[in-house]
């Protein structure tokens, strides 16, 4: 046994291990990026930075546990919370939450910024999609790297998923791997699943906090009915149809979708169900989520060019429109920012007493004339 | 517990293979069982 070791004989046993411990060093490295956070550069009016485990302590040290910005103005006012990254293939929703807290300020009230909402979906990629791990910008502040991630809570986090996901409390069933969806987990619930207890604490902070208006973030694929809407429920549904009406007088159009009564599980059906804030998620279109795509990078999800949908465009079979210049993210970004502040500034209008003022964020047109790189 | 077995089971296959890099004679060998160790290593270790 000890002859093994003699230095002379096995020099290159030795050396095959130390290669094989150096190949094992430089993919842990790089695996574990994965899991890294974004270093973010917040505004200068950051008032205070909270933690999902502040409303739910069990998170705490999981991958469910988030950072909520607090950005609280001079005058009392209102309090609105932005929720990004509730699917982390969903750039547009996690990259206007994070423009907002590098360039926010608030003058009245007080804003929320969740930009990760299901952190633990940022720590994988879906499965079989061929998506890239990262994309990055080129910005003022230098070269930012931002996280691609997964629809659904890494299965590290929560598994095995079951046949049918019967939602909490209403009994609905949906597809097994739903119940990974933090989408569809609403209300949750403090001893439920990895992901119930995340919606569970989302719902906890939005009920302690007495959030007045609350936005969910999304994009979808340009195939997908239920895209560049503004999605309401009852509570909210005056503000909404306002908000889409000067939308449009900018040339922005939304399509206005009612919260399904009887579709449990999403934020906006369970927020106006458990909460007092009214609910608005809207989605804009993103071509790396679509079926019809071809070549998929990092590319795709800053320029939204592809081929094959502009074929579909010209098929007819796309619910936005869409033509040589692609659908950007700078779009895309842009379309949430604008409509978050019209929504705010008409939340406003009608209750004086709870008004919010918002400055500091770039409006749709300025975005398109700068690009997003002047604002990272 | 189910982890802790499992963890026994991949030591068990990194010792019976760093074993086997000393023990081959022929060099190709002696670095493909080194080459082998790898993701049992990582799964030891719980990285990936
Ligand atoms: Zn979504």
């Amino acid at each position: 046994m000890k002859s093994f070791l003699k230095l002379k004989k096995n020099w290159f046993a030795l050396l095959s291990i130390l290669i094989a411990a150096a190949a094992s060093w430089g993919v842990s490295l790089q695996f574990r990026q994965m899991l890294a956070r974004e270093k973010l550069f917040p505004a200068p009016s950051l008032t205070q930075v909270l933690h999902l485990h502040d409303y739910h302590p069990a998170l705490k040290g999981t991958h469910g546990d988030t950072k909520i910005y607090r950005f609280e103005g001079k005058e009392p006012g209102g309090k609105v919370l932005l929720l990004g990254g509730t699917h982390p293939n969903e750039p547009a929703g996690y990259m206007s939450a994070y423009l907002m807290i590098e360039n926010v300020q608030v003058a009245r009230g007080t804003l929320y910024i969740i930009p990760r909402a299901n952190n633990s979906a940022f720590t994988h990629t879906d499965p079989q999609e061929g998506n890239p791990q990262f994309f990055t910008i080129r910005g003022k502040k230098g070269l930012r790297k931002f996280r691609y991630g997964s629809r659904d809570t890494n299965p590290i986090d929560q598994w095995p998923d079951p046949d049918i996901y019967l939602h909490y409390p209403s009994g609905q069933e949906l597809a097994g791997n739903e119940t990974r969806n933090l989408n569809r987990n609403y209300p949750g619930r403090p001893d439920g699943t990895f992901t119930e207890q995340v919606a569970y604490a989302i719902v906890k902070f939005i009920q302690s906090e007495k959030i007045d208006l609350a936005f969910d973030l999304h994009e979808a694929s340009p195939e997908y009915p239920v895209v560049n809407a503004i999605v309401s429920s009852e509570s909210s549904q005056d503000i909404a149809t306002e908000a889409a009406l000067e939308l449009a007088f900018e040339d922005l159009h939304y399509s206005l979708e009612p919260s399904p009564y009887n579709f449990r599980g999403l934020s906006h059906r369970e927020w106006e169900n458990y909460t007092d804030a009214l609910p608005i998620l809207m989605e804009t279109a993103n071509p790396i989520q679509g079926r019809l795509r071809g070549k998929t990078d990092a590319r795709l999800i800053l320029t939204g060019w592809d081929k094959m949908y502009l074929k579909a465009a010209k098929l007819g079979v796309l619910s936005v429109p869409y033509d040589s210049s692609g659908l950007p993210l700078k779009v895309r970004v842009g379309r949430h920012i604008e409509a978050f502040q019209k929504i705010v500034e008409i939340f406003s209008r009608d209750h004086p007493d709870k008004a919010v003022r918002i400055l500091n964020l770039p409006s749709y047109s300025e975005l398109m004339e700068k690009g997003i790189e002047e604002f990272f | 517990m189910l982890t802790i077995i499992y963890r026994i089971i991949v030591l068990f296959f990194v010792v019976l293979l760093l074993y086997d890099v000393f023990k081959e004679k022929k060099k190709t060998l002696q670095l493909t069982a080194a080459i082998s160790l790898i993701p049992f290593v990582l799964r030891l270790l719980m990285i990936k």
